[in-house]
This record gives C-alpha cells, sequence and structure tokens, in this order.
C-alpha cells in the first residue's frame, strides 16, 4: 500500500539501505536520475551516478557523497535539507534540486534505511537566478561613469550565474576591437581566461572567433553555440595555441551576444562554459541579450558623459573672462566665482575684458541680467563687442552705447550692466550704464564712489552715456564689483555697499591680490551655508 | 536667509495694482512677469506695480520692471511704480531706471494723475 501511494507521486522519492546503496527509486526519481527500470539503476553505485554529474551548492560550491542527507543519516549525522545545483555531464542540462531526508526505523528504533524526496525546483530557481542578475546589474550599470570598471562588474554578475566565463568587447573609434572586461569562475582558470585575453582578437575582420564576433557585430544577432564540438573549436581556435588553451579550458557552450544601443552594435559579450559542463540554450540567450542592452546603454551613457565634459570645457574656456593681462603703469588683480554649475559649465553673467588701442588699455566690467550659460554667451557678445567698439571710437561712453546697440538687437530680453573704463597713467575715465560704481580707496582709507548712473544697456531705445575723469593717485585701489558682491545673502541679511566699504579701507594700501583674496575670504565667511551667488572684482592701482 | 515674495493683485474700474512683497530675484521673477502679463492683457488702462512692501530687488528684477514698461507702452497701456524702500531706490536710481520710469509715492497718485 505504501509503496503504490508512493509510486504515483509527482515528487521524485528514493530509499537508501543502511548499507549505501540506493534500493528504491519511484518512477518520478527513475525518470528524474535518467533511467528506465530500478534494476538498472541498482546496477550502478552511487558515487557513480553521482560522478555523471556536476553538482554544487547554490553559491557554486562542489557537493560529494558527503554532503547528500541520505548518507548524512547513514552516518549517524544530522540531515538539513540540500539545494543542489546539478548540471548532466553528458546533457549538459542545468538542474536545481531541493533534497529532504528522513530515517526509517523499526519498532525497536533500529535504522533501516533513508528515504528522500528530491523535488524539482528548476523553474523557480531559474527565474530567481534571472531576475537576480537583472537586478545587480540594475544597480551595478549606473553607478559609476567608468564604464570599464562597470563592465568588469557586469562579467562578475554573470559568473557563475550564466556561466563560466564572460568577456566584453567593444569596437573602438578605430573600428578595432578591444577587449574590455573578462571573468572566469574558477580562480585556477583565471590564468588561461587571462591568456585566452591576450589571444582575443583585436581586428573584427579577423577569423575564428573573430569572425563569428564579426558576425554578431555587422549582424546584431546573437550566435548560441550549445555544444561546442572539437572541429568548432579548431574553428573558433586563433591558432595551436589558442586552440590548446580552450581544449585545457573544456569549453562546452559559447554564446556571443551583441551590444546594442539603437541600431548601433557597440561591441559584444561572449559568454562561455567549460568546467560546469552547462549547456547554454535558448533561455540564457535571452537574459544575455537584456543584460547586454543594460550594459550597451550604459557605455553609452559614460562615453556620453565624456563627450559632453569635453564641449563643457572647451565651451567654458571661452565664456569665462581670462586673467588680466600685464598693464604697462598698472597692477591688476581679479576675482571670478560663477554660482551655479549648469550642464558642468561653470560660467555665469558676470564678465570683464581689457583691450588696448594705440597703446592705451581699455577695460569692460559688467553683469549680464540672467544666470547660467545662457547669460554666458551673452557676455562673450559684450567682450568681443567692447573690444570691436573700441576700434572704431575709443572712449569708455562711446562703447557702451554701442554695447547698447549690439544688446538690443539680441532676441529677448537681455540686460546688462556695466561699467567701461579707459586706464591711464594717473587717471581713469569712466562711463556707467547702471552698474554698482567703482570704490577708489586711497592710502588715508578715504573712500570715493564713481562715476555717476547711467542707464542700463539693453533697457531703453535713446539711452546716452557721460564719461568722468578721475585722478587715481599713488597706492590707491580702485575696485570694480558686481552686486553679487554686495547681495551676498548671509543669516540674518546680505553683505551690503556699507559693509565692503569698511572691508575695503581696512585694506588701504594693500597689494590687489591681498585685497582680493580678503574679499573672497569675508564673503565666504559672511555666505555661510547659504552659498554665494555670481560674484566678479577687479582690484587695480597704478604702478 | 528666507526668501519670501508674493504678489497681491487690486482690480478696478482702470487699474491694476500689483503689490509685490518679498525679494524680487532670479527665482521670484517670473511669477511676477506672469502677473504682469495677466494685468497688460487686461481691460485696464494702467498697470500700477507697488514696490514698498518689496524688500530686496536684483538686477533680474529690475529687467523685469524695464520689460513690463516697455510691453505695457507697446499696447498702449499706462505704467507706473510706487516708490519702494531704500534698497530698491538705490538701485533704480543706480541703473538710470528711476529717470525713465514713472514713480509715484502712492498708487492713488499714479491713479488720480492718469
Amino acid at each position: 500500500m505504501f509503496t503504490e501511494l508512493v509510486e504515483i507521486l509527482a515528487e521524485a522519492v528514493t530509499v537508501r539501505a543502511p548499507e549505501g546503496e540506493i534500493v528504491y527509486a519511484n518512477r518520478t526519481a527513475l525518470a528524474h536520475l535518467g533511467f528506465d527500470s530500478l534494476d538498472e539503476l541498482r546496477q550502478r553505485s552511487s558515487q557513480s551516478i553521482m560522478d555523471d554529474y556536476v553538482v554544487e551548492d547554490e553559491h557554486g560550491q562542489p557537493l560529494t557523497m558527503e554532503d547528500v542527507p541520505s548518507v548524512r543519516l547513514m552516518h549517524g549525522n544530522r540531515a538539513e535539507p540540500v539545494l543542489m545545483r546539478v548540471v548532466n555531464r553528458a546533457t549538459g542540462e542545468l538542474r536545481w534540486d531541493l533534497l529532504k531526508a528522513a530515517a526509517v526505523r523499526d519498532d525497536e528504533g533500529r535504522f533501516l534505511g533513508a528515504m528522500t524526496v528530491i523535488e524539482d525546483v528548476t523553474a523557480v530557481k531559474t527565474a530567481e537566478v534571472q531576475t537576480r542578475v537583472l537586478a545587480e546589474s540594475g544597480r551595478i550599470l549606473p553607478s559609476s561613469l567608468d564604464y570599464r570598471q562597470t563592465l568588469a562588474n557586469v562579467t562578475e554578475i554573470a559568473v557563475p550565474s550564466l556561466a563560466d566565463y564572460c568577456s566584453v568587447d567593444l569596437v573602438s573609434e578605430r573600428n578595432r576591437l578591444e577587449r574590455v572586461a573578462a571573468t572566469h569562475h574558477d580562480p585556477g582558470l583565471r590564468r588561461l581566461a587571462e591568456e585566452l585575453r591576450e589571444l582575443a582578437p583585436d581586428q573584427p575582420s579577423a577569423g575564428g572567433v573573430g569572425g563569428i564576433m564579426s558576425r554578431v557585430l555587422s549582424t546584431g544577432t546573437s550566435e548560441l553555440y550549445s555544444e561546442v564540438t572539437g572541429e568548432q573549436l579548431a574553428d573558433v581556435a586563433r591558432d595551436q595555441h589558442h586552440l590548446r588553451l580552450l581544449q585545457e579550458l573544456g569549453l562546452r557552450s559559447m554564446l556571443i551576444v551583441p551590444m546594442r544601443v539603437a541600431a548601433q552594435t557597440i561591441g559584444a559579450m561572449t559568454l562561455a562554459t567549460d568546467q560546469s559542463r552547462r549547456r547554454l540554450g535558448d533561455g540564457d540567450v535571452e537574459l544575455a541579450e537584456q543584460l547586454a542592452r543594460r550594459a550597451a546603454v550604459a557605455v553609452e551613457n559614460a562615453r556620453l558623459h565624456t563627450k559632453l565634459a569635453t564641449v563643457a570645457a572647451t565651451l567654458q574656456q571661452s565664456l569665462r573672462p581670462k586673467d588680466p593681462p600685464a598693464i604697462p603703469g598698472w597692477e591688476v588683480a581679479s576675482l571670478y566665482r560663477p554660482a551655479e554649475i549648469e550642464q558642468r559649465i561653470d560660467v555665469g553673467g558676470d564678465f570683464y575684458e581689457f583691450f588696448e588701442s594705440d597703446g592705451t588699455w581699455f577695460l569692460i566690467f559688467g553683469d549680464m541680467t540672467g544666470k547660467g550659460v545662457t547669460a554666458a554667451a551673452l557676455t562673450a557678445l559684450m567682450r568681443h563687442g567692447a573690444r570691436v567698439a573700441c576700434r572704431s571710437d575709443p572712449a569708455p561712453s562711446a562703447i557702451l552705447a554701442s554695447l547698447d546697440e549690439v544688446l538690443a538687437q539680441q532676441a529677448g530680453d537681455a540686460m546688462c550692466t556695466a561699467l567701461c573704463l579707459c586706464l591711464h597713467a594717473d587717471h581713469i575715465v569712466i562711463s556707467s550704464a547702471g552698474h554698482p560704481p567703482a570704490m577708489l580707496i586711497a592710502p588715508d582709507r578715504s573712500v570715493r564712489e564713481v562715476p555717476a548712473a547711467g542707464p542700463l544697456l539693453g533697457a531703453f531705445p535713446d539711452s546716452q552715456w557721460r564719461e568722468e575723469t578721475v585722478r587715481v593717485g599713488p597706492d590707491e585701489l580702485v575696485v570694480l564689483y558686481t552686486d553679487g558682491v554686495t547681495e551676498t545673502p548671509g543669516t540674518a541679511e546680505r553683505f551690503g555697499s556699507v559693509r565692503l566699504q569698511k572691508l575695503l579701507c581696512g585694506l588701504a594700501g594693500k597689494p590687489p591680490a591681498t585685497v582680493l583674496e580678503r574679499l573672497d575670504a569675508a564673503l565666504d565667511a559672511f555666505a555661510g551655508r547659504a552659498g554665494r551667488d555670481d560674484v566678479a572684482a577687479l582690484a587695480l592701482r597704478t604702478r | 536667509m528666507q526668501s519670501h515674495f508674493r504678489v497681491d493683485v487690486q482690480r478696478n474700474a482702470h487699474a491694476i495694482v500689483l503689490a509685490i512683497m518679498g525679494e524680487l530675484d532670479l527665482s521670484s521673477s517670473t511669477a511676477l512677469e506672469e502677473e504682469i502679463a495677466g494685468a497688460i492683457d487686461s481691460e485696464a488702462s494702467l498697470v500700477i506695480v507697488d514696490l514698498r512692501g518689496l524688500e530686496f530687488i536684483d538686477s533680474t528684477g529690475l529687467g523685469v520692471l524695464v520689460k513690463a514698461n516697455q510691453r505695457a507702452l507697446d499696447e498702449g497701456r499706462s505704467f507706473g511704480l510706487v516708490r519702494g524702500g531704500s534698497q530698491v531706490q538705490r538701485l533704480l536710481s543706480l541703473t538710470g531706471l528711476a529717470d525713465r520710469l514713472k514713480i509715484a509715492d502712492t498708487p492713488e497718485e499714479l491713479i488720480g494723475g492718469d
């Protein structure tokens, strides 16, 4: 009765005698182990049956007879359920078995044998592995812009869950293939895998693996070699040395999947099995393709980012004011601190430019309304516009009038405040377009603010600007600043012009560079955690 | 330092008064631009921006006022400001706007004189 019941169970059931051999297996168990009858099974030793399989735990550690629950019971040990990853050496089929065993005893408690129930959990575990691989890749792929490291991490996810070996080749700019990452499951075989890496095809057009890869790259279609034959191995190998390495690895299955971004194939991912004896199949292709697609997107993002960063750096270079040039008779220092970093471009609406006409130096210093790249692009217009204007009429008021015209022609409602100066040996000619006046600080700490306000640039159709001629004494500081300085927000109030004036008075007689260093530090201290706006300042004195 | 910005709108038969409070800078200027655009599109013949409650204005904020003046005139409306505090007035005169825009001490003054 008991036997009949067990016989029709969907679970595989075996009974191991105290001597150690399997004495009973139900129909499901026989089918599971690949035998037609119990007699056929009983002709084989348990060890030889186990040798037909590569048996590992779920972490990829090899399991032996001694780990089998029924064998443990037989030896008088406790037997916890064991999850086994089993690969049939002959067919390469992968299975997940959950083994649970219980001792069978007679009424006197004598050990009669161990009964094992084998539950096939392949479907559940396969789904679990797939989910884990994709989840881990989702976590790793966006984590770094160093795509080489990212791809190395991806190959480590694929091994050993998906395959024993995983490598990634990318098509470089010169249409060469570059092996970017490779991982092998067995540390002892890493060396071989490394050597294979050395032998990696560097030309998509080369034969062997290169030939397969070349096809994958050009067609964008995966190629699966479930069972690599000796003949194919010779085809795949680049030369005799390569062939020996592949034989030593015991290559079984090989799968090359394209790494695609939109319609473009940027590389290929290779998966291979050897020591695990696992055969890769269609299910693996699907998962590998998903992994490769995600990796491709990550690579493309990283590359795009690098490209953008280069563009940003170039743009920033052209939009940022340069360090002031050497101007005969004048000592000049500058401070330029844009507040916002937009698209990694560290620029703002503040600007200055020094230019020369017939041996006389001019200076435009200003603040474009708005912030970031948009404002910065217009500052370039102001800087170059001032240079051009100076050629036809080298006077501060005329330069401002010309810039006003240039700005009015711009689309949008760009407005700008500016000071324009002409630097002479002992005096300046200065004109203002709505800009905070320059502060002149004499060594005796007396302060002057010049010039009187004129209209903003780009604001009114019929503006005019006046010029003031101001004598600058020896060691007298001329400080120009944008409203970002006085508007720097502190915890309770803004920095303000009174605080600025007090600070500058304390620095009377100091070199321009020192004055701006102190100003910068003071603004930092004042702003605290509140952060700072765009800030620019120039300090000048005659020498 | 906290930046509060608010616009109170009052309409009567001829005029719209936008009383702005707090800080008018890059972050708040868009809100004011929208209110002003709405006011200019309305039936009102006079648009007034009351600066008395304004604690701070920067160059972007000034830009909004200049643009508003230009648009209102283009649309055949009158535009005026009610005088603000010292920081606001200092910046208006520094930028030459004080000479160019119609400025009064109260909205009534602007409405009466219109």
